[in-house]
């Protein structure tokens, strides 16, 4: 029963892990058909920005839910307004561009922090259940993952900036026509999504730690995630995790971890041979 | 209300419109007429901005609007209901009509006045935008437009491919704009008899020129549309 509980649990968490490390993602590429490919370097900031907070004094919740998605945020919007807003729908060019953009940032950040890994302490302490333990931390990062998801649906689904966002997304020439700044909502909506990514980037910091190149490490995961999910930007991301998280967890507790990598990415090369489009783009199309 | 004054657009190099002007006062009701390819459609893009002018000016109310970007055109009140409508289709019809308030920075208070004017669209406003007929989403279009509480409304050909209960419909429901609320409207169309059932004065475009001004009732006669325009009645 506690080893069930314990498999359960590793299952949400690497659940809710590639839910965060996609949702920035998503929210850029699902909106705006930009593939980001300096996402990994937004989450990288994030933790950088959370981590620099917290050792200048600023308390660590703080650091890691205000400072951190600001800070990206900001920079995503400034990133925006310089490069993408130049290049929209012309997708090789804005993937060369935001791959060059992310050896600047790899580089810039190299030179002012180092080759080291910078971290800070998960808080929280562990949580023991029967004969096992785990850290509280994780459980909390499975219910930032459910919050992000429900507080994104909502945000589409009943708000006035959703509807506009959504409008936008399906004909941006018409929202013109209406009175809708395409312009704006693009940069808002990058901002949005580099924001969610300097989030998680913030809150993956304790577990993982920080180097300048961590990004790596996260940018296939969540590409995979993505495009496993198809249009729908939170029910396909959602789905999407749930599928390959279940079998990458699996196949860890079955086998080895290398091997739960092996199964994640095998899940996605069949299903995405199954279904090109992703899951939504056959089932569950009018999702969000 | 708006003033054209040799306005030149094209896509790429290629010139569609060439050095058009005239002017629509205050609640006119203005009809232009053109085969084919002669430039109608990207005259009403052009005057919305989604096509930029290479030359001349555009007035609307008082403003010199011709490199203003499409949205600020919206927001003056200069609204567009496109070719092909344009529905939102992963939309509902209620959010498809709330596009059309939100556009404008209007609570959506205004769709209770706008279903009054349009009934037929109360039935289904939880339906995807996609998945309604072409008369629906025509007269969605429409609704879509007036969400904005516009001062002049474009609208581009919308008879194509409606069918006939339905083009008597969006006549009554034109008619009826016109009278009550006193609204100003351009429309392009190809159907002269659309056309000279609602246009106070009609203007002839052909090879992307305005060529002349003909007044309604003289759609009515094969001879005189033959010599002005070289059109069979439809």
């Amino acid at each position: 029963m506690d080893y069930a509980a314990i498999l359960a649990l590793q299952i949400c968490s690497a659940v809710a892990s590639l839910v965060l490390i996609s949702l920035g993602l998503a929210v850029i590429f699902g909106m705006m058909r930009v593939i980001n490919l300096a996402h990994g370097e937004f989450l990288m900031l994030g933790g950088y920005a959370a981590i620099t907070a917290y050792n200048n004094g600023v308390n660590l919740w703080l650091a890691m839910l205000i400072v951190a998605p600001l800070t990206v945020g900001l920079f995503g919007i400034v990133v925006e307004r310089l490069i993408i807003r130049h290049l929209y729908g012309r997708l090789i060019d804005t993937m060369l561009a935001t791959w060059g953009l992310s050896l600047a940032m790899i580089g810039f950040v190299t030179v002012v922090f180092g080759n080291t890994v910078s971290g800070i302490s998960a808080p929280l302490g562990s949580l023991t259940i029967g004969a096992y333990r785990t850290g509280a931390y994780e459980v909390f990062l499975v219910l930032v993952a459910a919050v992000l998801l429900v507080a994104g649906w909502a945000v589409l689904r009943f708000t006035r900036l959703g509807l506009i966002a959504r409008g936008t997304m399906q004909n941006a020439a018409m929202a013109a026509a209406l009175g809708v700044s395409p312009s704006l909502v693009y940069a808002v909506t990058f901002g949005v999504g580099a924001a969610l990514s300097g989030l998680v980037g913030g809150l993956l910091a304790p577990l993982s730690g920080v180097v300048p190149t961590i990004g790596a490490a996260y940018i296939a995961k969540a590409f995979i995630t993505v495009i496993s999910g198809g249009a729908a930007i939170l029910s396909g991301t959602a789905i999407a995790s749930g599928l390959l998280g279940t079998i990458n967890t699996a196949m860890t507790f079955a086998f080895t971890p290398v091997l739960g990598e092996v199964a994640l990415l095998a899940a996605a090369v069949i299903l995405l041979r199954i279904l090109p489009q992703g899951i939504t783009g056959r089932f569950f199309q009018r999702s969000l | 209300m708006l003033r054209v004054t040799d306005l030149a657009s094209g896509y790429q190099k290629i010139p569609i419109i060439m050095g058009v002007s005239f002017e629509v006062g205050d609640g006119e009701f203005v009809g232009v007429l053109g085969h084919n390819g002669m430039g109608k459609s990207t005259l009403l893009k052009t005057l919305v901005g989604q096509l930029p002018a290479t030359a001349g000016r555009i007035g609307f109310a008082g403003s010199d609007i011709t490199h203003a970007p499409t949205h600020q055109r919206a927001r003056r009140g200069l609204r567009y209901v496109p070719q092909g409508r344009q529905i939102f289709p992963g939309l509902t019809v209620r959010d498809n009509l709330r596009m059309g308030a939100a556009g404008a920075g209007l609570a959506d208070d205004v769709l209770d006045e706008v279903l009054d004017e349009l009934p037929r669209l109360k039935p289904i406003l939880g339906r995807a935008g996609g998945v309604l007929s072409g008369g629906e989403q025509q007269i969605l279009a429409l609704a879509r437009c007036l969400c904005g509480r516009p001062r002049m409304v474009l609208l581009d050909e919308p008879t194509e491919g409606i069918q006939p209960s339905i083009i008597e419909e969006i006549i009554d429901i034109l008619l009826r704009l016109k009278r009550r609320s006193g609204l100003t409207i351009v429309l392009v169309e190809q159907n002269q008899d659309f056309i000279r059932r609602l246009a106070d004065r009609v203007l002839i475009i052909q090879k992307g020129r305005i060529t002349g001004e003909v007044p309604p009732d003289h759609l009515a006669d094969p001879a005189l549309v033959a010599e002005f325009i070289g059109m069979a009645v439809t």
